[in-house]
Parts: C-alpha cells; sequence; structure tokens
C-alpha cells in the first residue's frame, strides 16, 4: 500500500466448495467468484472489479435459500484536475422458500404463493467534478461542477408472477455548481430524469439558490378515478 | 445518509410505475404510466440524490452510496480488508432490495418477500401498500 488505504493489487477469490457453516449446523454460506481491488495513478484513485461473486445462504432443514450475485466494476480518481468516479454494477439476490415463513403484511396470499424469486438491480453512474482551483490532498476540495448520469434497472420475477422491470435514468442538463466556500452545497444547475427510460416521462429539477431546488414533471398520466 | 435518502429514490421509483408494456426488440420491458405526483415525489428525491452524490464525493472519499465498497483506511491486515470488501458488497446487495442484511447467514425471507410484493403492488391495485412505503422512507 502507498498510504492511501488502497491495496496495489489484491484479488479476493474462493476455491471450490468454499463453504462456511454455524456452528448448530442452521445455515451454510457457500463462497465464489472473485474480487479485485487496484490502486491507481491520482492522489487517490482504485479499481475494483467484481467477477460472478456469489454467496449463497441455504437452510440445510428446509432446503430454503437465498443468493446473492454481483458481478461488474467500480472506477474513482481523485486528481488534481478533477474527479471521476463510475460504476457499472448489477446485484441479483435469488432466492427460494418453503411456504414463504415470515410472509409480509399486506398481500399475505400473494406472498404465500412465491417459492421462487429473483430481484437484479442494475446501477450504472458515471460522475466528473471540475474544480474552480485545483484538487490537493492537504486541503478541503474548491468549488467546482458536478456533471453525472445515471441508470438504475430492477428486473423482478417470481414463480406467482411474470417478469416485471422498472427503470430509472437522469443526467445533469446543466452542470451542477458545488459552492465549497459558504454555501456547502449545490448552487445552481440542473438535473432531467427520465422514469420509463424513453423519454416521455420524467422530471426537471432545477437549482435556484443553496440546496434549493424546484422540481417540474412531464408525460404523466393520471390515474382514472 | 446518503445510502438511505437513495434507497428511497429507489423505493419511489419502484411504486412509481404501472404495468409494463410489450417490447418489440425482445429486450426488457418496462413500465410506461407515472401520475404527476409520483413523478414529483420521485424528483424530489433525485434532487436528494444529487445533493448526496456531491457532497459525498467531495467530502475526501468516494464514500458515496455508489462507492462505498472499499474499506475505510483504517482496515490494516489484507485478511480484514477482504473480510469488510465482502461485508460491504453483501450489505449493497441486500440495501439495493431496499433492505437491511440479516445478521449471519440468516435469510431475509421476509424483507425479500416484502420488495417484491412492493414491486407487484400497481398490477395488484395495492396502492394502500405502496403508500406506506413511501411514508415509511
Amino acid at each position: 500500500m502507498d498510504n492511501d488505504g488502497i491495496p496495489d493489487d489484491l484479488t479476493i477469490s474462493f476455491p471450490a466448495n468454499c463453504v462456511e457453516s454455524d456452528s448448530a449446523g442452521t445455515y451454510t454460506a457457500t463462497y465464489s467468484g472473485s474480487i479485485r481491488i487496484r490502486d491507481q495513478a491520482g492522489l487517490y484513485a482504485f479499481r475494483l472489479d467484481v467477477g460472478n461473486f456469489k454467496i449463497k445462504y441455504v437452510q440445510p432443514s428446509t432446503g430454503d435459500f437465498e443468493q446473492l450475485a454481483l458481478n461488474g466494476f467500480e472506477i474513482a480518481t481523485y486528481a488534481s484536475t478533477g474527479i471521476s468516479h463510475q460504476t457499472d454494477m448489477s446485484y441479483a439476490i435469488a432466492f427460494s422458500y418453503s411456504g414463504a415463513p415470515g410472509a409480509p403484511q399486506g398481500s399475505p396470499s400473494l406472498a404465500s404463493a412465491v417459492t421462487t424469486g429473483s430481484i437484479t438491480f442494475v446501477y450504472k453512474e458515471t460522475s466528473a467534478y471540475d474544480p474552480d482551483g485545483t484538487i490537493s490532498l492537504a486541503a478541503p476540495i474548491p468549488s467546482g461542477d458536478l456533471t453525472f448520469t445515471f441508470d438504475y434497472r430492477i428486473l423482478a420475477s417470481s414463480s406467482s408472477e411474470p417478469t416485471q422491470n422498472f427503470r430509472f435514468t437522469m443526467n445533469t442538463s446543466t452542470a451542477l455548481h458545488y459552492d465549497a466556500i459558504s454555501c456547502y452545497d449545490i448552487n445552481s444547475g440542473a438535473v432531467h430524469g427520465l422514469l420509463n427510460g424513453d423519454g416521455a416521462v420524467g422530471f426537471d429539477i432545477t437549482w435556484t439558490g443553496c440546496g434549493t431546488y424546484t422540481v417540474t414533471t412531464f408525460g404523466t398520466t393520471e390515474p382514472a378515478v | 445518509m446518503t445510502a438511505s435518502r437513495f434507497r428511497a429514490v429507489a423505493a419511489l421509483t419502484v411504486a412509481a410505475f404501472v404495468a409494463a408494456c410489450g417490447s418489440s426488440d425482445g429486450g426488457p420491458t418496462y413500465a410506461t404510466a407515472v401520475d404527476s405526483a409520483t413523478a414529483a415525489a420521485v424528483g424530489s428525491d433525485a434532487g436528494f440524490f444529487a445533493t448526496d452524490l456531491a457532497s459525498s464525493l467531495l467530502s475526501g472519499s468516494p464514500n458515496t452510496d455508489i462507492g462505498s465498497l472499499l474499506p475505510s483506511a483504517s482496515v490494516t491486515s489484507s485478511e480484514d480488508y477482504a473480510g469488510k470488501v465482502i461485508q460491504n458488497l453483501r450489505t449493497q446487495a441486500y440495501a439495493r432490495a431496499h433492505q437491511t442484511a440479516p445478521a449471519g447467514s440468516a435469510l431475509a425471507v421476509a424483507e425479500l418477500l416484502g420488495t417484491l410484493l412492493d414491486l407487484y403492488a400497481e398490477r395488484h391495485g395495492d396502492r394502500r401498500r405502496q403508500q406506506r412505503g413511501r411514508r415509511g422512507q
């Protein structure tokens, strides 16, 4: 390490049949895949790669399980001239329950009908910060302009329902100015958001002062009365 | 703060859509209709997200909801570091589902079913469940 807390190049991998269990034998957890963290050039910078990293929790007495599966990367770079950050990760949770124990209130019949299911979250973000001055390790980051794009998708399916997908995107239509002198917040700029990814339905956010913004919507459909 | 606020955005986003329509290209299909109140609520929370993203990136550490996967610099051994990374990945996976990771190896049965029911709420016309979820953020 170079004293920034980030390993030069660390890979975490799991051998076949990497299983741990609690002392009572109530659960087992099986690990697979890999995780790699690398230091990068810059004042503070790293790259994280997650390769089909899975944790599968199983309750042997019932056969119930949950499996987490993660794939993707995260990159962050703090340099004297600016900051960049990028994430592209998918988080999938698959499960199988017998009898849906502990079904939540609200729709118990539907909950009890669910025996298997999966929910996948795809999370993509790219951000850049252009400072008014120079970034250094010894001083607070100066005021500047932040731009970002963001794409969030949710894919859900279960034994009782067909697959349903949801998507949320937004980006800075005008760079967000961050005031690091007196406001310590965003004081100008705008964000454009879409609620189904096709450009027809969404919102615009406009900052009108320190930490103050207004939201206007478009393309919305009011429910039938 | 960042994580909880963003989860609120995600939850509202989930609650925002009504039944999905078909896709002609064979790819994923997405919901199509959103009412104005929901769109405004999502937009407001998206503003929080932007604010938190800015403050987190500028705090001197990429400790955002997005970039909270690396342990703090105070972790010194490779074993501890690896353990923290795995823990963070696990925590974020459940957080994406708007849930807290269960302790140890326990299963998050009711919580994950709850998330699924939230996703299905509009399909089943269960607006009361959505509204409870929104107030609970």
